[in-house]
């Protein structure tokens, strides 16, 4: 008669100061924050902080203002939050946009004002499949801007009151998609049947008990009843669909209410996937199977697994059951290294199943098929994977600028990321998630080389990393290969190539651009975004390092460390939406009127601009 | 350590030869008769008191359900769920003993006739308001429930909302009975020394520093800003704006009620800086969180702090913000409360935790005394921190300065287990169990100390951690065996508690266990002859002197419930005299002196011995009190 839930919530982690309190500082920043509404109101009981060596903070009083003192000089970051609205940053031209720091002198005391916007709320009703109000369901709001799909995400959630109603409120101006989840009891597997199902169930089981073939006396020998078809839980998005794809983004801007978003969620009729597995029959045999559903995967809503319900056998087949409806791509992966490792290798995190036997330590070459499968139409839909050896990224690593660290500093590592990240939820025998596609880091070995085998048919972006005590001087400046930079081009291995040769190189030849942005009148200009990008249209990359931004400081200074050599151009801009300024039409337009640079190995170029009116 | 060892087969018979039983039956609304599509309906088969069977099921457009193949059980039970209703113990005729009426097949039976029927729930909106008549963002609201224990009124923290932005909050889904709605207010403090708190999200944690400590400010309710060095903060308060339990407004629910005006009214209070030193073994400073419970809240643990803070390294804590009171000061291992069941689920919004990290983690254990209500305990240290905590009175009328807290040491008990094999009976002697120690007030800031035992270390076990009090030693683990007999020092302790473990250890306890367990059984008849499915019957010992002071886990009372064959039956009952009566629905609380004493003319006296079986055939009655 005991039920126990034990969690164990790391709720905190605390930094412990290295030094004793730096205070004793006697610069001051003081100031009132307001609202946005059309005639501006003080904010009271907003939380300010300052971050930097020394973070602080204060409560806003009935007139908005506060005061926080005894700071040392230094460059800040200050920040307002409060319940309900959007965190604004000191200086953000935007609601929720990035602030500029302000750089204070010693005994200076600056006055700011910062501005609070309203969050948007976004309130409907969830409904069930029979157009009830649902209390308890688990609703949460994706930001379309910064989800990846394929990857684990942990949104907030509120849950609906006995109307049905939810509200998410102080939402920062974005794009959304809606995702809510039915509550559901217990364990154990859900059956759904139709009304007919139960009609034919209660049929056989009155002809069974009336019309008993069996003995008297004698216990019956019936065949088990047919089982009713599977029910899955799986998060529906608004309008009422569980592919993430088709959600209706819903657009908020600050204090925007929008209502009437209501859906509805509920216990949905699950399928089949009956897989085939071909290739290598050992292989086939000790393969470890995951599934994940495209779109991401919301990690705070309930929802139910497929159940990997037959495992590959002798031929290959396998089957998944329970499978609610939606997109999915199914991993397969066999073979890895047998035994312990060799020191300094790192583990992979699913486990590959049983394996054929092996000397330990030795190492089986991973095998991969990847199928995507869509489970939409029907009750069952088919995959068929094909296993074929895993691609090989070797090269070696070179040091540039500095003589090469010794060996006993402790092991560099290569590394191959993929785009989600890596997850993996395992429930019985049934893994779900993208952990099978993750790659071991290698281990730079003592002549610099360096050897990743078994990698599956995908792309990634190349990392490397060297020990903590010798990073510091060094950044990682290219990985090249027949030319071409990997890091600003990513391998991708789902062309069937091996990639061989290629060169990390480390450098202690540091870049910067750096400089000052002034007005006309030679202040300085800090309600401005500086972007530095590539003059050659190929290298610009998402997020990638050719392309940066940053936000003057107080006194209009910016800097940019470690841009790769090469052509760039520099320009100030009035605004950067989000990610938006990376589009390369959006570049293109400012090319027209940005100044060009030219960074050399090893070069610190300072280039300072003035806003033209 | 893992309590629960469930056993979950498959949907498939035990031999290939067994026939298959059936139930189908159709889900209600128990309040107006009508069908429930799409309700959940869950069943669960025991066997060898373990759950061999569970499935679950969505009702069809007809309410109908319909589980086959199922293999030989002892029993099953079902219940149900849908949003918009109570999940199925919550019905009239089961809330009291906790289960639905057991169906009981027969080989290859079905069982045409389940009904679950299911109730709306109640439901209390409101607003939190602050001094200004301002709405307050944001905060969060908690309901508390009104129990008895032993018939003493307690209350149990029940579920956690918070207000959205308009500062209204509502709970949704509450089963009948009295409640009490406050928000709390946690001023939670870390040292000078830590100038970084994040939160689970990575972010900074802001915080004022004041005075050599640092509060952390968005946890609960902002307060003002501090006017001269001094806070004002927002005491924890009680619908409709009292800070004393006592006098909070009582809120009565029944089902599909809802109140929707319960507003509560927040005003800031000066406060008064209390700090010290923490005296006792380093390793025992290390991460240890100190807890100010307002008097007469000592029993309300988690969330309904005045305030918390974490001591640096040297002992040293500060708590900025002190309303003037009286207070306990806890250094605690555990603090225990009881909860209404369900609210340590994960999807459930929860109230932030303490300041401290590692260690910190919840269990919470059900006790059949108790339908609806778990004893939750949370962990505040790891478990090798020293064995050691505070516990001292405060009052503060003005700043404080040094004071000094002791930590002590605190109680341990010890033995061992003998497991008596009656090899007459299939019950293996298990290898991992509990032994646990039940305060036998019943006071749930007690809690509910256990240790795990194995039988690879030699049926050997020690409890630590244990504040001065009555204990009663109890067994749980793998059914089927009971404590025979309990001694200690040449005395009988099996129904009598251990007392007085103030800083002191007891070892040598000798416990011995037997698996020829009494079997009482019997059947259930009305007045008129026929059976009475779902009847109640009631267990007690007939021994009035245990009749008070039996714990949160007495094993000499039982609330049993008449099968689909009008049957009962329990096998968890030790050998002993007791009065056994049917009746058609108990009180919550039939487990007082003034109860017992009337139910007891009505009932029928029978002995239990180890190994033998006895027969109590019942006719229902009323008992009028």
């Amino acid at each position: 008669m005991i039920d126990a839930i034990v969690l164990v919530a790391s709720l905190l982690s605390f930094q412990q100061r290295d030094v004793a309190p730096a205070g004793a500082g006697t610069a001051t920043v003081r100031g009132v924050v307001m609202s946005t509404e059309a005639t501006p109101q003080p904010v009271r009981r907003a939380i300010v902080s300052v971050a930097g060596t020394t973070p602080r903070s204060a409560i806003t009083d009935d007139r908005g203002r506060f005061t926080i003192s005894a700071l040392p000089a230094g460059s800040y970051a200050i920040t307002a939050t409060k319940a309900a609205y959007v965190t604004a940053a000191y200086g953000a031209t935007r609601v929720g946009g990035a602030g500029t720091p302000v750089v204070l002198a010693t005994g200076q005391e600056l006055d700011v004002t910062l501005s609070l916007s309203r969050g948007g709320v976004i309130a409907g009703t969830i409904r069930d499949e029979h157009g009830a109000a649902m209390a308890g369901a688990a609703v949460v709001a994706v930001n379309l801007e910064t989800v990846v799909p394929g990857s684990s995400i942990a949104p907030p959630v509120t849950w609906t009151d006995d109307r049905g109603g939810f509200r998410l409120y102080g939402l920062a101006p974005g794009d959304y998609a809606v995702a809510a989840s039915a509550k559901i009891q217990g364990q154990g597997n859900v059956t759904a049947p139709s009304e007919a199902d139960v009609d034919a169930m209660l049929a056989e089981l009155a002809r069974r008990r009336d019309g008993g073939a069996a003995m008297p006396g004698a216990p019956r020998q019936d065949p088990p009843l047919p089982t009713p078809p599977a029910g899955g839980l799986v998060p529906s998005y608004f309008p009422g669909t569980v592919i993430f794809a088709e959600a209706t983004p819903i657009v908020v801007s600050a204090g925007d209410e929008r209502n009437g978003v209501d859906f509805s969620v509920g216990v949905v009729r699950a399928g089949t996937i009956v897989g085939a597995l071909s290739g290598d029959p050992a292989a086939i045999s000790t393969a470890a199977l995951s599934i994940a559903p495209d779109g991401p995967y919301i990690s705070t809503l309930p929802g139910s697994m497929p159940v990997l319900s037959k495992r590959p056998d002798a031929a290959g087949r396998f089957e998944y059951t329970g499978v609610p409806p939606g997109r999915y791509r199914i991993t397969a992966r066999a073979g890895g290294r047998v035994g312990p490792a060799p020191a300094g290798a790192v583990s992979i995190g699913a486990g590959g199943g049983q394996r054929a036997p092996a000397p330990p330590g030795e190492s089986v070459p991973f095998v991969y098929a990847i199928a995507d499968v869509d489970l939409r139409g029907g009750d069952s839909a088919n995959a068929l994977l094909s296993l074929a050896p895993g691609r090989l990224f070797s090269g070696r690593v070179v040091f540039d600028g500095a003589p090469a660290p010794g060996a006993d500093a402790g092991p560099t590592t290569v590394q191959l990321s993929g785009s989600g990240g890596s997850w993996s939820r395992s429930v019985g025998g049934t893994v779900m998630g993208n952990s099978l596609t993750t790659v071991a880091p290698a281990t730079v070995d003592a002549d610099g080389g360096f050897v990743i085998a078994g990698i599956p048919p995908s792309r990634f972006t190349v990392r490397a990393t060297l020990p903590a005590p010798i990073a510091s001087p060094w950044w990682l400046r290219s990985v090249m290969v027949d030319g071409h930079d990997l890091i600003d081009e990513p391998p991708d291995f789902s062309t069937g190539a091996d990639i061989k040769d290629a060169v990390v190189t480390f450098s202690a030849r540091h870049t910067s651009l750096v400089g000052r942005l002034v007005d006309a009148e030679d202040r300085p200009a800090t309600n401005y975004f500086i972007v530095v990008f590539s003059a050659d249209r190929a290298l610009w990359l998402r997020n990638g390092r050719r392309l940066r931004i940053t936000r003057p400081s107080s006194v209009g200074e910016f800097a940019f460390q470690d841009l790769p050599p090469g052509e760039y151009f520099l320009a100030a801009l009035t605004d950067a939406d989000g990610a938006a300024w990376q589009r390369p039409e959006f570049l293109e337009q400012v090319k027209a009127a940005a100044a060009p640079v030219t960074i050399d190995e090893g070069g610190h170029v300072r280039r300072d601009l003035r806003v033209r009116k | 350590m893992r309590l629960l060892l469930t056993c979950v087969l498959a949907l498939a018979p035990q031999t290939p030869s067994d026939p298959l039983g059936a139930i189908s039956g159709v889900a209600v609304d128990g309040s107006t008769g009508r069908v429930l599509p799409g309700a959940l309906i869950y069943l669960v088969g025991e066997r060898g008191g373990t759950r061999a069977v569970q499935v679950r099921q969505v009702t069809d457009p007809k309410g109908r359900f319909v589980f086959a193949n199922l293999p030989q059980a002892d029993q099953f039970t079902l219940t149900g769920s849908k949003s918009g209703f109570l999940d199925g113990f919550n019905a009239p005729e089961t809330a009291a003993a906790g289960t639905s009426t057991p169906i009981r097949l027969s080989a290859g039976e079905w069982f045409p006739t389940a009904r679950v029927a299911l109730y709306p729930p109640g439901a209390i909106g409101g607003r939190v308001l602050d001094e200004s008549g301002a709405p307050v963002v944001g905060a969060d609201v908690r309901l508390l429930a009104r129990v008895k224990v032993q018939g003493r009124a307690e209350l149990a923290a029940g579920p956690v909302t918070r207000t959205d932005d308009r500062g209204a909050f509502r709970f949704a889904g509450l089963p009948p009975g009295g409640y009490v709605a406050m928000v709390p207010s946690v001023q939670t403090s870390v040292p000078s020394s830590i100038t970084s708190e994040k939160n689970r999200s990575g972010s900074e944690i802001a915080a004022l520093e004041l005075n050599g400590a640092r509060l952390l400010v968005d946890r609960f309710l902002t307060p003002p800003p501090p006017a001269g060095g001094r806070m004002l903060v927002y005491p924890a308060t009680f619908y409709p704006g009292t800070t004393s339990a006592a006098e909070a407004g009582a809120i009565v629910l029944g089902y599909a009620e809802s109140r929707n005006d319960v507003e509560i009214h927040l005003a800031p209070v000066p406060t008064y800086r209390v700090s010290g030193i923490v005296s006792g073994p380093k390793e025992a400073l290390l991460n240890l969180t100190l807890r100010l419970l307002p008097a007469g809240l000592e029993n309300l643990g988690f969330g309904s702090e005045t305030a918390t803070a974490l001591v640096d390294a040297d002992g040293r804590f500060a708590f900025p913000g002190v309303p003037e009171g009286t207070y306990l000061l806890d250094g605690p291992r555990s603090a225990t409360e009881l909860a209404m069941a369900g609210q340590s689920a994960i999807d459930v919004p929860r109230l932030p935790g303490p300041p401290g990290y590692g260690g910190f983690s919840s269990n919470s254990e059900s006790v059949p005394a108790l339908p609806g209500i778990d004893i939750a305990t949370r962990t505040y240290r790891s478990s090798n921190a020293p064995n050691v905590w505070a516990h001292t009175p405060l009052s503060v009328t003005s700043d404080m300065e040094n004071v000094l807290v002791a930590l002590r040491s605190m109680g341990a008990l010890g033995g061992s287990v003998r497991f008596e094999l009656d090899a007459s009976q299939k019950t293996p002697r298990p290898a991992f169990y509990v032994i646990g120690l039940d305060p036998a007030s019943g006071s749930p800031g007690l809690g509910l100390p256990r240790a795990g035992v194995n039988q690879d270390a030699g049926d050997q076990f020690l409890i630590e951690g244990l504040a001065p009090a009555p204990y009663f030693v109890r067994y749980s683990g793998a059914a089927g065996w009971l404590v025979k007999s309990i001694s200690w020092n040449g005395r009988d302790y099996t129904a009598s508690p251990f007392d007085a473990l103030s800083a002191s250890s007891i070892s040598g306890v000798q416990i011995v266990m037997t698996n020829a367990v009494p079997t009482l059984s019997g059947i259930v008849t009305a007045t008129d002859g026929g059976l009475r499915p779902g009847a109640t019957v009631l267990v007690f010992p007939a021994d009035r002197t245990r009749w008070f002071n039996f714990g949160l886990k007495p094993v000499q009372f039982a609330t049993l419930v008449a099968g689909t064959n009008g049957s009962y039956q329990t096998t968890a009952l030790p050998a002993g005299d007791y009065w056994v009566l049917s009746i058609a629905g108990p009180p919550d609380d039939w487990m007082r002196p003034e109860y017992l004493e009337i139910a007891a003319r009505s009932a029928t006296r029978v002995t239990l011995a180890w190994g033998q079986s006895a027969t109590a055939d019942l006719k229902m009655t009323e008992i009028r009190r």
